[in-house]
């Protein structure tokens, strides 16, 4: 076993350094040929600073492109060991509730129950819901349903349920004073989101797997996104479904012992979990102080500090979650993990920490700020042509005939080109590779699946703007200290009225009115090249609001719409059992 | 005595039965506790200034003897 461990650490050392290596490299060769264009009137600060720009914002992109290649490369996985015969562990499945809608959440519990129960009703596990509610309407109906849940699987003394008074460190400090009170009546724990669904055959493979495993302390499955109905939403699931497998491969295929943790979906060795994952409050007050957001990060990190393997496993199937429906609830998500990951950047020099471990908290405060560094760089180029002089065409007295400067348009395209490559190319190659294998015939077959992948690809650039302009406020918030506390997820069907479009999106509008005045006042000659930027932020309203709708049958079709997955199926039987009258409470 | 008891209506078969529900400590995940210690996460302050310390001395002792060192 333990040989087994070293051997993946060292493949995949080699692995990090190859992919680290091959970004870094495109990233100086981007900021290299950006230089030279620049520097070709003389060098000037605003040369070296856009090139340094282009350095960080292309080494961003190179990443994303290598995690592609390397997953659309390392197809082979070696063997997983799983225990065979009767499971010995105890499991309990921790379903952490916050003012979520009880009928739908506990619907699911019950879907999961009986999936189990079908699969292998010889292994034991059970059942913890753990309610962080403040809004006791909510809580009161919480209660109801749990005695309807009850009463429905026969659960008493196998499905629990308790409620906290003071909801103290977030969903990571309802986990941690459940694992402190009663973690030791379990030996693994499989940990859900509100929003999770898992087939009892995949929890009971996971469950063979850790127990396989005595140094596994987390096992990380990759959830498919379901149930989306917006466009936005079946865009978001289109792409999760069809291309983040094969990122998921490549990030699997550099993981090591270090794997990541998602915060759901996943499941961990109670010891080692308590051993590890008590998450102290850090110094300062919010948004870098105080209860640690993006916990799950940490815990990965704090697991494999302790010895323990993190290991993402993306070959299990049967492992589901819901996405948001709309861009206004996509950013409200967002600004919470926005904060999270930059709160990561207190922990860089946490001691004990695996260099992998920093190295992903870097990545993740990345994630946030490369927007700002896009922005940046079109704001560097705005001001460099205002401050160009006007090219001398005779520098040389007495000399008739004019001298004009080297063309370095080729190079400025060839730079275009290759950034445009990196955002689009590894998607198109998945599309082939999809095609190739025969994985496109569930995603509405070759020419539908290459069709999804084109207009995702249209519709993620044309909102990619208006996605900017909330992750830049959202960085901008976190820095100026503004805490973005803990808003509760939106589970509706996420559809937006025009007002309600237009009240979150035109800050983002006035924006970019201002940089469209701002580039004809100062470098008409950006006016054009900026508006594949400025006119989507534009029309921000109108995106969010359009986007938020019902998307037609058959737009961006995944496998789930064609063979809908069994715990789904029972999900939905136990909700129309579950329908009025007792769904009285509406959840805001 | 029969007489004095009140006459309920009967409930619909195919309804289902309200619950009525105590508040669930009963149903509270059972008593078992876990040890769970908070981790560290801030590099102590001396130990940052021991390791440079550490390290200064060992660039010092690494330089040929010369003017900047004595001996």
């Amino acid at each position: 076993m333990a040989g087994r461990a070293e051997s993946r650490g060292e493949r995949a050392g080699g692995t990090r350094a190859l992919a680290v290596a091959a970004s870094v490299l495109a990233a100086a060769a981007a900021g290299m040929v950006f230089y030279i264009y620049g520097a070709a009137d003389g060098v000037d600060p605003l040369d070296v600073l856009r090139a340094g720009l282009i350095f960080l914002s292309t080494w961003w992109l190179a990443w994303g492109a290598a995690t592609a290649l390397l997953g659309l490369t390392s197809r082979q996985r070696p063997a997983v060991a799983r225990a065979p015969g009767a499971v010995c562990g105890r499991t309990v499945v921790i379903v952490p509730v916050y003012n979520e809608d009880p009928r739908v959440t506990f619907a699911r519990v019950a879907a999961m129950d009986d999936s189990l129960r079908a699969a292998d009703p010889s292994i034991p596990v059970e059942f913890a819901i753990l309610s962080d509610t403040r809004d006791d309407r909510i809580a009161t109906a919480e209660q109801r349903w749990f005695a309807r849940l009850l009463a429905r699987q026969h659960g008493e003394g196998r499905i629990f349920y308790r409620r906290r008074e003071r909801n103290t460190g977030r969903k990571a400090g309802n986990i941690e004073e459940f694992v402190a009170a009663s973690g030791a009546a379990w030996d693994y724990a499989v940990i859900l989101d509100a929003d999770s669904l898992m087939e009892g055959a995949t929890l009971h493979e996971m469950i063979r797997r850790i127990e396989a495993d005595p140094r596994l302390g987390l096992l990380q499955t990759l959830p498919k996104v379901i149930r989306a109905r917006s466009i936005f939403g079946r865009a978001m699931q289109f792409a999760a479904g069809f291309h983040s497998p094969v990122f998921a491969r490549g990030l699997a295929a550099m993981q090591g012992r270090t794997g990541p943790f998602w915060g759901h979906n996943a499941i961990v060795r109670l010891r080692a979990w308590a051993e590890c994952c008590g998450l102290p409050e850090l110094p300062g007050p919010p948004p870098f102080g105080g209860h640690i957001l993006s916990h799950d990060y940490v815990e990965a990190a704090l697991l494999a500090r302790g010895g323990w393997t993190v290991r993402l496993d993306d070959d299990l199937q049967g492992s589901y979650e819901e996405g948001p429906e709309n861009i206004v609830d996509h950013a409200k998500r967002d600004r919470r993990w926005c904060q999270g990951n930059l709160q990561h950047a207190k922990l860089l020099d946490a001691p004990g920490l695996k260099p992998w471990s920093r190295f992903v908290f870097v990545q993740g405060i990345f994630a946030y700020i490369a927007p700002l560094i896009w922005l940046a760089f079109i704001a560097a180029s705005i001001a460099a042509v205002y401050w160009t002089p006007e090219p001398d065409y005779f520098p040389y007295e007495n000399w008739p005939f004019p001298v004009f400067p080297d063309d370095q348009t080729a190079k400025a395209v060839g730079l275009a080109v290759g950034v445009f490559g990196l955002l689009v190319m590894p998607k198109l190659l998945v599309a082939l590779d999809a095609i190739a294998t025969g994985r496109a015939r569930c995603f509405g077959g070759a020419g539908g699946a290459l069709r999804s992948v084109l207009w995702e690809l249209l519709l993620s650039s044309v909102i990619a703007p208006v996605l900017l302009a909330f992750q830049s406020r959202s960085v901008l918030q976190v820095l100026l200290g503004r805490d973005g506390g803990w808003p509760p997820n939106n589970r509706g069907d996420g559809g937006l009225s025009f007002a309600e479009a237009w009240a979150a999106g035109r800050w983002i509008s006035l924006w970019g009115l201002a940089g469209m005045a701002a580039t004809h006042l100062l470098a008409p000659v950006l006016l054009y090249w900026l508006l594949p930027v400025t006119l989507p932020m534009l029309v921000a309203p109108v995106l969010i609001w359009w986007t938020s709708r019902t998307a037609g049958a058959g737009v961006f079709p995944v496998p789930e719409d064609a063979a809908m997955p069994p715990v789904l199926t029972r999900h939905d039987a136990v909700l129309a059992a579950w329908a009025a009258p007792e769904s009285e409470v509406e959840v805001a | 005595m029969t007489a004095h008891l009140p006459i309920v209506p009967r409930k619909p078969v195919d309804r289902p039965k309200a619950p009525s529900f105590a508040p669930p400590a009963a149903f509270a995940p059972p008593a078992a506790p876990l040890h769970m210690p908070k981790q560290v996460l801030t590099p102590a302050p001396r130990a940052l200034w021991r390791a440079l310390r550490r390290g200064l001395a060992r660039l010092i002792a690494a330089l040929p003897p010369g003017r900047h060192r004595p001996g």
